[in-house]
């Protein structure tokens, strides 16, 4: 469930360099000026650019986006907002805050089954069958319905297929398939 | 050698002119010589400082300890907040209480109605701007959440409490300013009061010398120094302590490379970064990030006038004019930097006699030391190993957010120091001979909420969540039903309390219950409620101590160091946090979650290193954790926990205790929470508590702050009333009655006299249908 930290060194730059120019240089005492000059062969003279530090991904949207006025109470509830801001960062390829999102959502209402189904079809989508069907276990455990437990099997079904086993996803999507019939 | 001697001879008698002219000429060139030498090894010198400095301030960035962040408090319409538990956060954050919040920081109760202007945080998914929000409270619960423009907003969360950092050995910790986060006052009173020609001059300052030695003869002792900034920077940033001359001139040189260098801005910024501030228990405090929050808990750009001028003061001498230990000698230097604000016209004659007139209003944290919750942080370190290099950790700026709860962490460290107190007064135990720990955790995600490693918060020290290996006694037992279940008993299933011999490591081991007495047959529920070890040994017994031993371990990934029938009761020694795993695997409905306590890595720029997803594995069927967890639930309801405040709220667990009465443990949980406390004797000497008389009361404690949430069973049981004591079918009306899953080929027998419950029948008979 680790995902692999990649450790870059990145230098950020104390302070920039000032350009050394020969404005500068009459105020110093004569032999510092003389070291300077030496220093200046050796070290790389040009001048470096003061480092813009990266940006972070800013949003000034709130948190999550308000209801729509004719929406259902339902329609507010702070998981259904969270979802909705999930699919957003998926749907922009961002599956690691799509994860992120719908873990807030578990954190609030841990006994929703359809949160953790949604937690590991993103797993799956991340390629993390494993974690996948494990939480697809965890949705049927909750699953309010027989169409909740349907939705477990049809994503453990998924989630065998990636690792494989198609011989195994086909014979769950079958029994599923007659038994909803 | 004659020779030579003979022509030294004869050059010894030159005439006088050439000789005049001979040695000018050689003293001239002698003179060339040696000074050309010197000016080269000058130079060399320099040069060599001159690298030692643009690398150092160039190519390294800061060495910026990891941040660690608690779990943020999460705001929607109908949470169970109190306008009390808001306040509080608002409190541990630094928010200031302000008749208007116009500034990010602050906020407003009017009645029920509390205004935030919330502070920009950079959270894992995004960056959230500074904002107004409204909260109305109706009794125990958030009502309504608002914008500032009053549209009603479904979810926010406040910014989360930092936890501490992990600072390096040496102890250096800070918060790194960018430029932009500086306040411009800073920058204007730093020159005012420490160096007034910063801008004109080359790194030194002769004007600057010769007055502070005027002032420092005229008072007589040191009032100012005559050290740039520069000079100060150098110094806290490349040089040790010793006051040699040749260090000043090795100081005097370093301070004129660098002002050649460097912008001055970006001189004194770095200074504002660096300067010591203070000495917080292990950690010292660098730079005016940390020092604010350290002196005042709050960001400096939230900082007053008089507040900045406080921490101004500071720099002269932390220890001299700390704050906490000397207040009025540090006020006194306070009012001097005010002073000097005004004199270089950075604030108006109007603030400045206001800020005259305000006290020093720093906060002294009621933890200390850096590490304001260390057997936490201990957890934080030991999941970022396996990823992060020691070094990482300590130098380069990462933010972790975590999983800890502050007002979770607060109760159980209440709680823990409460009622060890109590315990020691009532059974007349020495002050201080008991010790406990607590592990906390959200029973279906298993992150942690809250860990004391020790009664005394806030105290590094042996962290016994993480350390402390102490036999689980009873606590092991619901391993040996579980075994049992998964092998065709039921809770119904009669199992003999009869007295047992067992060969054992080449002697004979002869278990006793707890009241010294043989019960008979008693169904498996009782066996685990009343905790009772000969009806245990034999179930264990009768299954294999191998078996239970193999059980604990695909539970757990822990082996069973030992394999003998010992095992059955609990001679295996774990920690509070290993025993959490272990109880996880019940409360969250069979899946197995190791403890976790980060959520993300971040580095500098907010890119994530890692995320640490919630992690499970199903490791019991759910018909069989179905099962225990009733089981469990007997054990509070009609077992060894009934005297447990909350044995009839819906709440599951098991006590623990081990030989001698050497460790008293519970392990219990609700629908939201799994709490494992152990409480003992460091020593190891027997502490004469049972897990009931001990542990339990801790936990009692932690979930009458934390609030019990009863458990919610899974859909799909065929639920049977039997009577707790003799396993037969019973009408609650006539009998102690626990409701058990039972398999429908389980043939039972009614209590003679005592109706059996209808709802059996019919359920049963549904089932019946149902499986056709």
């Amino acid at each position: 469930m680790w995902y692999q930290p990649a450790l870059h060194h990145r230098p950020v730059a104390l302070l920039a360099r000032k350009r050394l120019n020969s404005a500068a240089a009459p105020a110093l005492p004569g032999l510092v000026f003389a070291a300077l000059l030496l220093a200046g062969c050796a070290a790389p003279s040009s001048p470096r650019p003061r480092p813009i530090p990266p940006a972070p991904p800013s949003e000034t949207a709130p948190e999550a986006p308000p209801a729509p006025a004719s929406a259902g109470p339902g329609a507010a509830s702070p998981t259904l907002a969270l979802l909705r801001q999930s699919e957003r960062s998926a749907d922009g390829g961002d599956l690691g805050s799509a994860i992120a999102y719908v873990e807030r959502a578990i954190r609030l209402d841990p006994r929703d089954g359809a949160l953790w189904l949604r937690l590991g079809r993103l797993q799956l989508a991340a390629g993390r069958p494993d974690a996948a069907e494990q939480m697809a276990q965890k949705a049927i455990a909750l699953a309010a319905d027989r169409r909740a437990e349907r939705d477990g099997w049809l994503l453990v079904a998924d989630a065998r297929e990636a690792r494989g086993d198609a011989e195994a996803a086909a014979e769950i999507r079958a029994r599923w398939r007659t038994l909803r019939g | 050698m004659a020779e030579r001697r003979a022509a030294k001879a004869r050059r010894r008698k030159p005439a006088p002119t050439t000789f005049g002219r001979r040695l000018l000429r050689r003293t001239l060139l002698g003179v060339l010589v040696l000074g050309t030498l010197v000016s080269v090894a000058v130079a060399g010198y320099l040069f060599h400082l001159d690298r030692t400095i643009t690398r150092t301030f160039e190519g390294r960035r800061w060495s910026v300890p990891a941040v660690i962040y608690a779990q943020p408090m999460e705001l929607y319409p109908g949470a169970a907040l109190t306008l009390a538990d808001v306040t509080r956060e608002l409190h541990r954050l630094g928010y200031e209480p302000s008749a208007n919040p116009s500034a990010p920081g602050s906020y407003k109760r009017t009645g029920d109605r509390l205004e935030i202007h919330l502070r920009a945080f950079r959270f894992m998914e995004h960056e959230r701007g500074s904002q107004r929000i409204a909260l109305t409270f109706d009794g125990g619960r958030l009502a309504a959440l608002e914008d500032g423009t009053g549209r009603p907003v479904p979810l926010l969360r406040l910014d989360p409490a930092t936890l501490g950092s992990f600072f390096p050995s040496h102890g250096e910790d800070r918060l790194v300013l960018t430029p932009e986060e500086i306040p411009p006052l800073l920058r204007g009173s730093l020159k005012a009061v420490e160096d007034q020609n910063f801008d004109e001059h080359a790194g030194f300052d002769l004007a600057g010398i010769a007055r502070a030695m005027w002032v420092n003869l005229r008072a007589g002792e040191v009032q100012q120094g005559g050290s740039t900034l520069t000079q100060q920077l150098v110094k806290s940033y490349f040089l040790d302590n010793r006051r040699t001359l040749q260090r000043k001139l090795r100081e005097l040189a370093m301070a004129v490379i660098l002002d050649a260098r460097f912008e001055k801005q970006d001189i004194l910024d770095a200074y504002i970064n660096e300067i010591y501030l203070g000495q917080d228990g292990g950690r010292a405090v660098h730079g005016f990030g940390l020092g604010a929050q350290f002196y005042f808990n709050r960001p400096l750009q939230e900082l007053g006038v008089d507040e900045i001028a406080t921490l101004i003061a500071v720099i002269r001498g932390p220890s001299y004019y700390n704050p906490f230990r000397n207040p009025e000698r540090t006020l006194a230097r306070r009012n001097l930097v005010l002073d000097k604000m005004l004199r270089d016209e950075l604030i108006s004659a109007e603030v400045h006699q206001r800020s005259r007139a305000m006290p020093l209003k720093v906060v002294r944290g009621t933890r200390s030391g850096g590490a304001y919750y260390p057997a936490f942080m201990d957890l934080v370190r030991h999941e970022l190993r396996a990823l992060y290099r020691d070094d990482d950790l300590t130098s380069r700026g990462l933010r972790i957010f975590t999983t800890l709860k502050p007002d979770a962490q607060d109760a159980v460290e209440a709680a823990l120091a409460g009622t060890l107190a109590d315990l020691e007064h009532s059974r007349k135990l020495p002050a201080e001979s008991l010790q406990g720990a607590v592990v906390v955790t959200a029973s279906q995600t298993g992150e942690v909420l809250a860990v004391a490693g020790g009664r005394t918060a806030g105290f590094q020290g042996f962290n016994r969540a993480l350390e402390a290996r102490r036999p689980i006694g009873s606590l092991i037992k619901p391993v040996v039903y579980l075994t049992a279940l998964e092998q065709g008993y039921h809770l119904a299933s009669m199992i003999d309390d009869a007295p047992v011999n067992v060969e054992q490591r080449g002697r004979t081991w002869s278990p006793r219950n707890f009241d010294n007495e043989a019960h008979g047959p008693v169904p498996l529920v009782r066996g685990l409620g009343d905790s009772l070890n000969l009806a245990t040994v034999n179930l264990g017994l009768a299954l294999g101590v191998d078996q239970v031993a193999q059980r604990l371990t695909s539970l757990t990934g822990m082996e069973a160091k030992n394999r003998y029938p010992s095992l059955l009761l609990g001679a295996e020694a774990l920690t509070p946090l290993e025993v959490s795993a272990l109880y996880g695997t019940f409360a969250s409905g069979g899946f197995y979650m190791p403890p976790k306590a980060v959520v993300a890595v971040l580095d500098e720029a907010g890119k994530p290193l890692s995320r640490h997803s919630l992690a499970l594995e199903q490791r019991v069927a759910p018909e069989v954790v179905g099962a225990m967890s009733r089981g469990l639930e007997a054990v509070m309801r009609w077992g060894t926990g009934k005297s447990s405040r909350f044995a009839r709220a819906g709440t599951a667990g098991k006590t623990g205790t081990s030989d001698d009465y050497r460790d008293s443990w519970f392990a219990g949980f609700d629908d939201a929470h799994l709490s494992v406390i152990w409480v003992g004797a460091d020593d190891n000497t027997s502490t004469g508590l049972t897990g009931a008389a001990g542990a339990l009361k801790v936990w009692d404690r932690i979930m009458t702050h934390l609030g019990v949430q009863p458990l919610h069973h899974l859909a799909g049981d065929d639920l049977y009333s039997i009577e707790y004591s003799s396993g037969l079918l019973a009408h609650e009306s006539c009998a102690d009655v626990v409701e058990v899953p039972l398999p429908p080929e389980a043939a039972l027998r009614s209590k003679p006299g005592c109706g059996i419950n209808l709802r059996s029948i019919t359920d049963r008979l549904r089932s019946w249908l149902g499986n056709d």
